[in-house]
C-alpha cells in the first residue's frame, strides 16, 4: 500500500510523554520505522498546548500528523490535553492518539468520551512496543488518510 | 377489727339469748315439776278424805299449801267432778273452780299455772287436785336471770373489745403496719422506707429483719446502679477506642490502596527503563558482544520482565477489595463466555474441550466474577498432560451458589491443598509451568469479597475439582 501522505516531506509527530525514558524507547521505536518521520517531545501538558499554538519557542513548530499522547503528565495530565485540543477551532481536527500504559477501564472509557482517535496501552516487553510503533505507522500512514495539513 | 367484734357480738348474743332460754325453761320445768309433786302428795293425803267423804279432812290437807306460797288456790274434786274442798291463800283474789281437766299443766293467758292431777286408790280414779299456781316468782327468777345474763353479755362484750383494742395495738396494727410498708415499697418501688420499731418482742425481730432487707436492698441497688455507671463508662471507653482503631484502620488501608497503587504506577517506569534498553541493548548487540555477554543480557532481560509481571500482579490482587465494582445481578454464562474469550489462544493451542452445564445468574461483580472463572480454567489448560477436558457445574443451596471446575490435568498433593491458594506459592518451577503463583490467591480473594470460599478436591480420574460458593445476596466486603 502506498503511503497516503506526500512522500517529499516527513511525518510530523508530536509525543507527549513526561518520562524522558520512555520518550527514548519511543523515540528508538520510531527511528527504525520504514517511513521517515520527525519525531518531537514535549514533557508536559501545558507545554503540548504552547507547541500546537505555535507559541513563543514554538513559533517555527510544524502542525503535528499525529499527536501521540500519554495520560498522567505533570501540571496539565493528557484527559485536560484532549479537551483543550477538541475545544480549540485550529486544533480540533488533529489525529490524537493515546498512547499509555494504563489499563484501567476508567481510563479508556475516559480518553475515548474525549475524543480521542484511539487508545494504546504500551506493553512490557520491548518487541512487542517495536511491533506496536510499526502497526501505528502502518495503520496511520498506509491504511487512513489524514487531515491535509 | 369491726368485723371481728361484730362477730363477737353476735356469737355473744346468741350464747347469752340460748342461756337465757334454757335457764328460764328450766325454772319453768322445776317450778312445774315441784308442784306436781305437791300435786300428787295433796292427791295421796286426800284418798282417805275422799274415800270416807271426809270434806274437813280433805281442807285440812288442803290447807297444809299454805307453805307454799306460790299455790294461789287449789281445790278436790270427786270421781264426779264434784268439788270436795278448797283452799285459798291469804290474801289472793277468789277464784271459781274450773272444771276438771286432764292432767298436766296448762297455762293461763295471765300467767299464772292450772295444775291438775288424779286421784288415784287402787288403779281407780276417784278424783281430782286442782292448783292454781302463781307464776309470779317464777318469772321474778326469770326476769333476774335475764338481768344477770344481759349484765354479763355486756361485761364480757366489753372486755372483749378492750381484750381486741389492746391486742391490735399490741399485735396487729404493728402487722399491718409492715404490711402497708411492703406494699408501699413493692409498688412505689421506695427501698427507703423503714418501719419503726415498737417493740423488742418477735414483732420486733420481724421489723429489724424487715428494715435490715430493705437496707440491703437498696444498698444493692447503689452498688448495682454504680455497676451499671462503671459498664456505660467502659463501654463509651472501648466503642471510642473501637472507632479510633476503625478510623485507623480505614484510614491505613486507604494508605495500603493508594501505596499499591502508587508503587505499581511509579515502579513501573524505572522497571519499564531497565527492561526497555535492556532489550534495546540486545537486540543491538546480540553477538557483537561475547557468548557471556549474551547470556548476561539475556538474564537481565528476564528478570526484569518478571519483576513487572510480579508488580502486575501484586497490584490486580490488592485491587480486588479496593476497585470492586457494586454487585448486581450477573449472569454467569455471560461471565463463562467472556472468560473462555480471553483464553481464546490458549484453548485452541490445547485444543482444550470446555462443558458448562447449568450455572445460575448470581449477585456479584461480574469483571471479577470473569477474573475468577478466567484463572480456574487457565489454571486447567495449563496444568495438563493431555488434552484438557474441562467441566464446569453448579448447584443451587439454600443461602449460596456452589460451582465446580474440575478437569482432567496433573491433580494436587492432598499435602498442598491449603498451600495454592496463598499468594505467590507455587508448586512448580516457572521452567515446567509459567506462572507467578498470583491466580489463586486473586480467586481466593474474589470469592471470599462475594460471601463464599474456594477449596479444591481430587476430580474422578484423578485431575483436580476446584469449587468455590459465592453467597446469594451478600454485600460486598
Amino acid at each position: 500500500m502506498s503511503p497516503k501522505v506526500d512522500l517529499e516531506r516527513p511525518i510530523e509527530i508530536l509525543l507527549v510523554e513526561d518520562s524522558p525514558t520512555d520518550a527514548a524507547l519511543t523515540q528508538e521505536a520510531f527511528s527504525e520505522g520504514k517511513i521517515r518521520n520527525n519525531l518531537v517531545t514535549v514533557v508536559d501538558g501545558i507545554e503540548a498546548m504552547r507547541y500546537l499554538r505555535r507559541e513563543d519557542e514554538y513559533a517555527d513548530a510544524v502542525k503535528p500528523d499525529l499527536v501521540l499522547l500519554d495520560l498522567n503528565l505533570p501540571r496539565m495530565d493528557g484527559r485536560e490535553v484532549l479537551a483543550a485540543i477538541r475545544g480549540d477551532e485550529n486544533l480540533r481536527s488533529l489525529v490524537v492518539v493515546v498512547l499509555t500504559t494504563s489499563t484501567a477501564d476508567a481510563d479508556i472509557a475516559e480518553a475515548y468520551r474525549c475524543n480521542s482517535n484511539a487508545y494504546i496501552s504500551k506493553p512490557v516487553d520491548l518487541e512487542q512496543f517495536f511491533q506496536i510503533v510499526r502497526d501505528i505507522e502502518h495503520f496511520y500512514f498506509s491504511v487512513v488518510t489524514l487531515p491535509r495539513t | 377489727m369491726i368485723l371481728l367484734m361484730g362477730v363477737v357480738t353476735v356469737a355473744l348474743l346468741l350464747s347469752t339469748t340460748a342461756h337465757v332460754i334454757l335457764s328460764s325453761r328450766e325454772l319453768n320445768d322445776m317450778m312445774v315439776k315441784q308442784h306436781t309433786t305437791s300435786a300428787g302428795l295433796v292427791a295421796n293425803s286426800s284418798v282417805g278424805g275422799i274415800q270416807f267423804n271426809d270434806s274437813a279432812e280433805v281442807e285440812r290437807v288442803l290447807a297444809k299449801l299454805e307453805l307454799l306460797p306460790t299455790v294461789l288456790f287449789a281445790c278436790v274434786y270427786d270421781e264426779n267432778q264434784k268439788v270436795v274442798a278448797t283452799y285459798l291463800k291469804e290474801g289472793a283474789d277468789p277464784v271459781e273452780p274450773p272444771p276438771v281437766g286432764k292432767p298436766g299443766e296448762v297455762f293461763r293467758e295471765g300467767g299464772d299455772l292450772d295444775l291438775f292431777q288424779d286421784i288415784v286408790q287402787e288403779d281407780e280414779l276417784i278424783g281430782t287436785v286442782y292448783m292454781l299456781v302463781s307464776t309470779d316468782e317464777l318469772n321474778k327468777q326469770i326476769r333476774n336471770d335475764l338481768m344477770v345474763a344481759v349484765l354479763a353479755f355486756v361485761a364480757v362484750l366489753a372486755v372483749a373489745i378492750l381484750m381486741g383494742v389492746v391486742l391490735q395495738r399490741a399485735i396487729s396494727r404493728p402487722i399491718l403496719e409492715l404490711a402497708g410498708a411492703m406494699g408501699e415499697v413493692s409498688q412505689n418501688a421506695d427501698f427507703s422506707i423503714r418501719v419503726d420499731k415498737t417493740s423488742e418482742d418477735e414483732l420486733g425481730v420481724l421489723t429489724d429483719g424487715f428494715n435490715t432487707m430493705l437496707s440491703q436492698i437498696q444498698a444493692r441497688d447503689a452498688e448495682l446502679e454504680e455497676h451499671r455507671r462503671n459498664l456505660e463508662r467502659l463501654v463509651k471507653k472501648r466503642t471510642a477506642s473501637l472507632e479510633t482503631r476503625t478510623e485507623d484502620l480505614a484510614q491505613s488501608n486507604a494508605d495500603l490502596a493508594q501505596f499499591a497503587y502508587v508503587a505499581s504506577h511509579d515502579l513501573q517506569e524505572p522497571l519499564r527503563a531497565v527492561t526497555g534498553f535492556t532489550q534495546l541493548l540486545q537486540r543491538r548487540y546480540t553477538g557483537k558482544l561475547d557468548e557471556k555477554a549474551d547470556t548476561y543480557i539475556q538474564n537481565v532481560v528476564e528478570g526484569t520482565t518478571r519483576m513487572q509481571t510480579l508488580l502486575n500482579d501484586l497490584l490486580t490482587y490488592s485491587r480486588v477489595g479496593s476497585h470492586g465494582e457494586e454487585f448486581e445481578p450477573t449472569d454467569c454464562n455471560e461471565v463463562i463466555r467472556s472468560a473462555m474469550a480471553n483464553l481464546q489462544v490458549a484453548i485452541e493451542e490445547r485444543d482444550a474441550k470446555v462443558t458448562v452445564r447449568d450455572v445460575p445468574t448470581v449477585i456479584g461483580d461480574s469483571t471479577q466474577l470473569i477474573q475468577l472463572f478466567q484463572n480456574l480454567i487457565g489454571n486447567a489448560i495449563k496444568y495438563s498432560e493431555r488434552r484438557p477436558e474441562i467441566v464446569i457445574s453448579s448447584e443451587t443451596r439454600e443461602d449460596d451458589f456452589l460451582f465446580s471446575v474440575s478437569d482432567n490435568g496433573i491433580g494436587i498433593d492432598p499435602v498442598f491443598r491449603d498451600r495454592i491458594f496463598v499468594i505467590f506459592q507455587r508448586l512448580h518451577t516457572r521452567l515446567n509451568y509459567t506462572g507467578t503463583g498470583i491466580g489463586l490467591a486473586i480467586c481466593k480473594r474474589i470469592s471470599e469479597r462475594h460471601g463464599g470460599t474456594i477449596w479444591v478436591e481430587e476430580a474422578a480420574g484423578g485431575g483436580s475439582m476446584f469449587c468455590f460458593t459465592i453467597a446469594k445476596g451478600s454485600p460486598p466486603r
